[in-house]
C-alpha cells in the first residue's frame, strides 16, 4: 500500500492535521534513529511551519498539492533555504546557509511535501558505505551490524527503517542503487541530465544524478513525476510476453550469490524469456568510470585541497588529491571509452527494451568484516560495493533499483535498465514485479498514528 | 613503482598544479596515485572497438 497516498488521504479528509503527521514523524526519528544514525539534522521549525500552511490551505478549501503534508528527508547535499549544505563535510559546515531551496526541493514543497530532516552520507558522496568521519556511520535498519550502503546511506536507511515515507539522494556511481538494495527499498537513478541539479552540491559532473527512495513503486513513480515535472498518471500496463528483456551475463553474474541469480531467473521466466547477453569490456568501462570520477572530483575540490586539506576526511582527501594529479590523456581516454559505451548501449537497445542485472552481489556486508568478492577473492567493500552499478553509470540510461524481499533473510536488489528517457517502462515493469510479489520493499514497522 | 620513486613523481605532479601535499597525506596520496596509475595503464592498453551499425 502507498504510504504517501495514505498520508495525503488522511490529511485531506482531516482525519489528521499535517501538523500532527509531521510531529509524529519528528518524534519517531528522535526515538528510533539513534541506533541507525541516518539523520544528521531535524528541521523542526521549518517542518512545523510548512505543516501549518498545508492545514491552513485545507481549512480554506484550497488544493494543498498532490503530496499534501508528506514528510521527507534530504541527503545533505541539496540546498535547503536557511540551512548550511554540508555535503557531509566539516569543510562546508562553516558556509553561509543556502538562500533558496534546490529546484527539486522547491518542486516537492510546491506539491505539499515537507522536508523534516537532513540525512547522512559519505563525505562529498565519495563512498559506498556511509561511514562519515564527522557524523559517524549509518547502520543497516535490518541488521545494525551491517552497512547501509552509500553514499546515500542515510536516505535508504531512513526509508527502510520506516522513519520517513520517502527521501532524496544522489547517484554518481551507484549511490542510490547500492544503499537502496542493501536497505531493501525502491530507488531510481534517472536518465543522466534529465533532472535539475540546481542547488545540489556536485561530485563528478559526467555522472551525477539525483533521485528518490520510496517504500512502493507507486510512491516512487509519484515522486519522480513531481520532480521531473511529468503529469502523474498510473503506470501503463506491460504485456510480459511482448517485452524484450535480457539478463546481463559475464561481469554481471560473476561473484553474485546464487539466490540473486535465481531471482533474476524467476523474473525472466515471468516474462517468458531466457535471453542472456554479455556486455563486452566492462572491466575497462568500470575503470574508465573510476578514473573520470577521481579526476572530476579532484578538479572540483582542488581549490579547497590547496587551502584546507586537513578539514577533509583523510580517506576522501587522499583520493581527491590523487584524482587531481591524473594526466589529462588518461581522462580523455576514459571519456572516449564512455562515448563508445554509450553508442554500444544504444545498439543494444535496438534489440531489447530492458536489461536486468544485480545491483549488489550479496546482502549487506558486516561492518566488522567489510568485504565483497571480486574474481572469487575477498576485496574491500568500501571500494567494490559498486562493482555492478558503476559501469552502468557510464551509459546515461535510467536504472530502477528493485528491492527483493526474502522472508527471514536480508534484502537484496536488482537493476532494471532502459534506454534514456524510458523511466515509465521501468515503473511499469516494477509494478508487475511488485504485483507478483517478486519485488517488495523491506520496511521496519513503526507505531502508526492512532 | 618503488615507494620513493612514486612519491617523487607525486611531488612533481602536485607541484605542477600548485598543490602542496601535507606530510600526513603523503602515503595515502601516493598509494591512491599508484592505483590510478595502474588503472590508467589498463585503459591506455585498451583498443576501443568499432561499433557495427
Amino acid at each position: 500500500m502507498s504510504i504517501i497516498k495514505e498520508i495525503t488521504t488522511h490529511i485531506r479528509s482531516r482525519k489528521y492535521s499535517a501538523q500532527q503527521v509531521v510531529s509524529h514523524y519528528l518524534d519517531m526519528i528522535r526515538q528510533c534513529d539513534p541506533p541507525m544514525n541516518s539523520v544528521t539534522r531535524l528541521l523542526n521549525d521549518r517542518a512545523l511551519q510548512a505543516a501549518a500552511e498545508v492545514d491552513h490551505l485545507i481549512a480554506q478549501g484550497k488544493d494543498p498539492g498532490v503530496l499534501a503534508g508528506v514528510p521527507f528527508g534530504v541527503k545533505d547535499l541539496f540546498d535547503l533555504q536557511g540551512e548550511v549544505t554540508t555535503a557531509g563535510s566539516k569543510l562546508l559546515s562553516k558556509n553561509q546557509p543556502a538562500k533558496q531551496d534546490a529546484e527539486i526541493i522547491r518542486k516537492l514543497c510546491e506539491a505539499g511535501a515537507i522536508p523534516v530532516a537532513t540525512l547522512n552520507m559519505d563525505e562529498f558522496a565519495y563512498g559506498f558505505v556511509t561511514d562519515n568521519a564527522h557524523h559517524g556511520m549509518t547502520h543497516n535498519p535490518h541488521d545494525y551490524s551491517r552497512f547501509a550502503g552509500g553514499s546515500s546511506g542515510g536516505s535508504a536507511a531512513s526509508v527502510g527503517g520506516g522513519l520517513l515515507p520517502f527521501a532524496l539522494g544522489s547517484d554518481t556511481n551507484g549511490s542510490i542503487r547500492v544503499p537502496a538494495s542493501l536497505c531493501g527499498v525502491w530507488g531510481i537513478r534517472p536518465t543522466y541530465g534529465s533532472l535539475s541539479m540546481q542547488g545540489v552540491f556536485p561530485f563528478a559532473d559526467s555522472f551525477d544524478t539525483i533521485g528518490p527512495f520510496c517504500q512502493t513503486i507507486e510512491d516512487l513513480k509519484l515522486i519522480y513525476d513531481v520532480i521531473s515535472g511529468d503529469e502523474y498518471t498510473s503506470s501503463s500496463p506491460v504485456t510480459p510476453s511482448e517485452l524484450r528483456i535480457a539478463q546481463l551475463g559475464g561481469w554481471f553474474e560473476k561473484d553474485v550469490d546464487d539466490d540473486i541469480l535465481q531471482t533474476i531467473q524467476e523474473i525472466m521466466t515471468l516474462f517468458g524469456k531466457q535471453k542472456k547477453i554479455e556486455l563486452p569490456n566492462i572491466k575497462q568501462v568500470r575503470t574508465a568510470s573510476y578514473l573520470m570520477t577521481a579526476s572530476e572530483g579532484g578538479k572540483l575540490h582542488l581549490p579547497f585541497l590547496k587551502k584546507s586539506p586537513m578539514e577533509y576526511d583523510p580517506a576522501t582527501r587522499d583520493r581527491l588529491m590523487a584524482g587531481a594529479l591524473l594526466p589529462v590523456s588518461s581522462y580523455l581516454k576514459a571519456k572516449e571509452i564512455q562515448y563508445w559505451f554509450q553508442q554500444y548501449m544504444a545498439q543494444i537497445f535496438k534489440e531489447y527494451d530492458v536489461l536486468i542485472a544485480p545491483a549488489v552481489g550479496s546482502v549487506a556486508p558486516e561492518i566488522d568484516n567489510p568485504v565483497v568478492f571480486v574474481d572469487g577473492k575477498p576485496q574491500s567493500a568500501r571500494v567494490h560495493l559498486g562493482i555492478y552499478t558503476q559501469p552502468l553509470s557510464m551509459s546515461q540510461c535510467p536504472v530502477l533499483s528493485v528491492p527483493i524481499y526474502r522472508k527471514n533473510k536480508l534484502p537484496i536488489g536488482l537493476q532494471l535498465i532502459a534506454k534514456p528517457h524510458h523511466e515509465d517502462l521501468l515503473f511499469s515493469i516494477g509494478a508487475v514485479l511488485e504485483q507478483k510479489n517478486i519485488a517488495k520493499a523491506s520496511i521496519i514497522e513503526r507505531n502508526h498514528m492512532n | 613503482m618503488h615507494n620513493d620513486l612514486s612519491y617523487q613523481l607525486v611531488q612533481m605532479l602536485s607541484d605542477s598544479i600548485d598543490l602542496i601535499i601535507p606530510d600526513k597525506c603523503k602515503d595515502g596520496v601516493t598509494k591512491n596515485t599508484e592505483l590510478l596509475h595502474q588503472y590508467s595503464k589498463l585503459i591506455h592498453q585498451f583498443d576501443i572497438p568499432k561499433i557495427k551499425e
